[in-house]
């Protein structure tokens, strides 16, 4: 189905894997029907030259025919259902799960455990029935009507560590263990999708329970963040066959950043695929700055971590860090190809935070904070003009 | 041959140099094509009866119709071409993709007809290549499975020709074939030292490696990496080129690679995690990571028996071709196999790396290609470079249902080097071989030459 997904992307990220994919579909709407009531939760595969470059798994579908849009997701099943009640003796309970096992041999089990306050036994119970009634199997939901819209499937795909967060966390029993133990037991015993690929060993000492319900991956990335003894930093994610690997970052560059292109290999000229460009460090070797970063924990001050890739249709890659936003990256492009097209002198938008924008274009940060990524970068993008006009064309 | 300007689909035809209706040689220039469709204009006039201009008309609404529903319907099997050839040109065609035609108000002429001559206005939007209008055969037999390499000749053409059908079948004792890689390559600097087998126990071993016969195995030994002081991951052993090539030729290696492992477990236990990395001898900076993958005997006991694994994608050499500066010196071009033991007690048991051209790749998984049974598998690439792959079985006959990528799909102008490799269901037999039948069309931007 290559030539058929319109627009294409992926993103990958540190802690997680292959992250999110989607495409959408168009075609007759008998054909897009059937996509939408019998591929969900199926299984997806990109492949990028000869080799596996990122899986997941269908997890939510809107299909939109005549004006009206319906979404079937995986987000919304919950096919076990349990509830934690404080009943009218104020004595905690926790009720008997109620399951769908047509929905779990279909789907996988994915678990909810309700909350509730002032509740007897009946009703607690009744509340959970009604719970897994309406969320048990992944019905069509109507979004939205909305006339003249275009017949189309848009299909969202999600990697295998999604899955991570299906079930509460059960491996613990109260005893201290190595952090690398129980990083296995849980992969093994409550995510039903993955498998323990590379757990690197690591003696840090944790007490394997949690005290209030945590979900499985959840509780995975918190141990992750732990790091180890020798204050490593750790990382989590899901890769090809579903196998999780849990290792100490290398600060080792993986890229090589140089005139805004990236190289798998220090003195190479031949661009990585983009399709299999994964997070980790990526060395600038275009920052006027080369010597040894003795703080923080990469080894050069040229280093910078990559948290998420997201490669787009185009094939164009988008790097991002904990720091950088959307938006900015976007612009930043945006400005790299005018130039290169204008031959222009260049002047880039400064990298950094947001603060100076928003500020100098009179918006409150915590405006700032809900807009778009498309009007936030319509803002910068208006805020350079005014920059560049102020100052006349120079640096 | 006479200059031709026409547009058919086998059946209806309608010739832009007829008396009746004919081009007016002025109002047509050729378009430039990039790899974009092209919009070909034309002026027309029109000697010709206003009944016999109606049909004229009509008839190319109805090619126009069909080039539309070939392009948007697989299902469709009758396309539309425009033929054109230059004085002394030979025959050439190109796929049209959509049309209109409108009938100019100028002078007497108008769409109400009775002038007893009229103006139109034609455009054909066509393919951006010319092709022949007849196929050119190639074909091979004996290719090895494990890397076998084909020099295939200069084609004709300022383009890639198109593969229209490549057919793989056995040639050599019966056995199933399932799984197929075949990549095409450019010339380039050379293809006669161009070695595609890189033997795992040609190079230096590391952590836990040592060379060992094996009548399994390429060349009758391996490396058996045994993990016994280090189950993490560590580098195991390294190939250069000049471990392989030993004479000269060094540059005959520039190119994409799609690199292929032949390796096996020893117990269904075991469990490995394998890095590919790329380099070069001597570097300080160390090799650099091209592919991490998981390999489990415990989920797959077949990993037990030696088959062919991708590991990655290389670029030989990384840094780029360019002047020539690299030619001798790629001799020194590495290639490194690091791994970690995750779970068991076994071995790895690694053979040799396989390279084919990745350049233009196409791989095939669940095929049935078996002589003896009738059994291949083809692969097509229409007019509209719609790609499709089927294969043959003895019992159900053709059938549709195979996994199949075809990438950068075509065949190199110059020629180049066809490389094959190909595995049985769960292992790789060694010395088997494929045929290989197939049929090209050399494709042109604007000229036909030959």
């Amino acid at each position: 189905m290559t030539r058929r997904a319109l627009g294409y992307r992926h993103a990958n990220r540190d802690q997680g894997g292959f992250w999110l994919a989607d495409f959408s579909l168009q075609g007759p709407s008998a054909e897009l029907a059937q996509w939408f009531y019998e591929r969900l939760g199926f299984h997806f595969e990109e492949w990028s030259g000869g080799v596996l470059s990122w899986e997941g798994m269908i997890y939510e579908m809107a299909l939109t025919v005549g004006g009206t849009t319906r979404v079937r997701s995986l987000d919304k099943l919950f096919d076990h259902v349990r509830t934690t009640y404080i009943d009218n003796n104020n004595v905690v309970q926790t009720s008997a799960a109620a399951e769908i096992q047509a929905s779990q041999d279909r789907y996988g089990r994915r678990e909810e455990i309700l909350f509730l306050d002032g509740y007897t036994q009946q009703a607690a119970e009744a509340r959970r029935d009604r719970h897994l009634a309406e969320f048990g199997w992944p019905t069509a939901r109507t979004a939205g009507v909305l006339s003249g819209q275009a017949e189309q499937l848009e299909v969202q795909i999600c990697g295998y560590g999604f899955t991570g967060n299906w079930r509460y966390e059960s491996a613990g029993d109260g005893t201290t263990d190595n952090l690398s133990d129980w990083v296995g037991e849980i992969i093994a015993a409550d995510c039903e999708f993955l498998q323990v690929g590379s757990v690197a060993a690591n003696t840090y000492q944790v007490k394997k329970e949690t005290p209030t319900p945590q979900r499985a991956w959840d509780v995975l990335k918190e141990l992750a963040k732990l790091g180890d003894a020798g204050e490593s930093l750790y990382r989590l994610y899901v890769g090809q066959g579903r196998r999780v690997t849990y290792e100490a970052i290398s600060t080792t560059p993986r890229y090589y950043l140089r005139k805004g292109k990236l190289y798998g290999s220090a003195g190479g000229s031949v661009e990585v695929d983009p399709w299999q460009v994964q997070p980790g460090v990526v060395r600038d070797l275009d920052y006027p700055i080369s010597k040894r970063a003795y703080q923080g924990w990469l080894e050069d001050e040229r280093d910078f971590y990559v948290h998420e890739v997201e490669v787009l249709s185009d094939g164009s890659v988008a790097l991002k860090t904990d720091e950088f936003e959307e938006g900015e990256i976007l612009a930043n492009q945006q400005e790299y190809e005018l130039r290169q097209r204008a031959g222009a002198a260049t002047q880039v938008l400064p990298k950094g935070g947001n603060r100076h924008v928003y500020e100098h274009m009179g918006i409150k940060r915590k405006d700032w904070v809900l807009m778009s990524r498309e009007e936030k970068l319509a803002i910068k993008m208006a805020w350079w003009q005014k920059r560049k006009a102020r100052r006349g064309g120079r640096r | 041959m006479a200059q031709t300007l026409k547009i058919t689909d086998g059946t209806t035809e309608i010739d832009f140099l007829a008396s009746t209706l004919f081009a007016v040689g002025e109002g047509w220039q050729s378009a430039e094509s990039g790899l974009e469709p092209v919009w070909e204009t034309f002026d027309l006039a029109g000697n010709i009866t206003d009944a016999n201009l109606r049909t004229a008309q009509s008839n190319l609404e109805k090619l126009f119709r069909q080039a539309r529903r070939y392009i948007d319907n697989p299902v469709e099997n009758n396309p539309v071409w425009l033929y054109f050839s230059s004085e002394g040109e030979s025959a050439k065609r190109a796929l049209v993709l959509d049309g209109s035609s409108r009938i100019s108000a100028s002078g007497r002429s108008s769409p109400l007809l009775g002038a007893g001559g009229t103006l139109m206005s034609l455009a054909i939007k066509r393919a951006p290549f010319y092709e022949n209008t007849s196929g050119t055969a190639i074909a091979n037999s004996g290719v090895s499975t494990l890397g076998g390499s084909w020099a295939v000749g200069s084609a004709s053409g300022d383009v890639d020709s198109r593969i229209s059908e490549l057919k793989v079948t056995t040639s050599a004792t019966v056995v199933t074939l399932t799984e197929l890689w075949v990549g095409l390559r450019d010339v380039r600097n050379g293809t006669t030292g161009f070695i595609s087998v890189w033997e795992a126990e040609a190079g230096v071993n590391d952590v836990d490696a040592a060379d060992a016969a094996d009548a399994g195995a390429s060349g009758g030994n391996r490396v058996t990496i045994s993990f016994a002081t280090v189950a993490g991951m560590a580098q195991r052993f390294s190939v250069r080129w000049f471990d392989v090539q030993t004479v000269g030729n060094w540059d005959d290696l520039a190119g994409d690679y799609l690199v292929l492992g032949r390796f096996k477990l020893d117990a269904i236990t075991t469990e490995v995690r394998m890095q590919l990395r790329s380099g070069w001898a001597g570097s300080t900076l160390g090799a650099d990571v091209v592919s991490d993958v998981y390999f489990s005997a415990v989920d797959d006991n077949t990993l037990t028996n030696y088959q062919l694994h991708p590991l990655g994608r290389v670029s030989i050499p990384p840094t780029g071709n360019r002047d020539g500066v690299m030619n001798t010196n790629l001799k020194n071009y590495m290639m490194q196999i690091h791994a970690e033991r995750l779970s068991g007690s076994g071995a790895l048991h690694f053979d040799c790396l396989a390279l084919v051209p990745a350049e233009r790749l196409a791989y095939i998984n669940y095929g049935n290609i078996n002589a003896a049974s009738g059994g291949y598998v083809g692969m097509y690439s229409g007019p509209d470079d719609l790609e499709y792959a089927v294969m043959n079985t003895a019992t159900a006959g053709l059938i549709g249902q195979v996994e199949f990528l075809l990438e950068n799909w075509g065949y190199p102008v110059g020629g180049g080097l066809l490389v094959v490799a190909a595995q049985e269901n769960g292992s790789h037999t060694l010395n088997k071989t494929v045929d290989l039948a197939g049929t090209i069309y050399p494709r042109w931007r604007l000229y036909r030459t030959s």
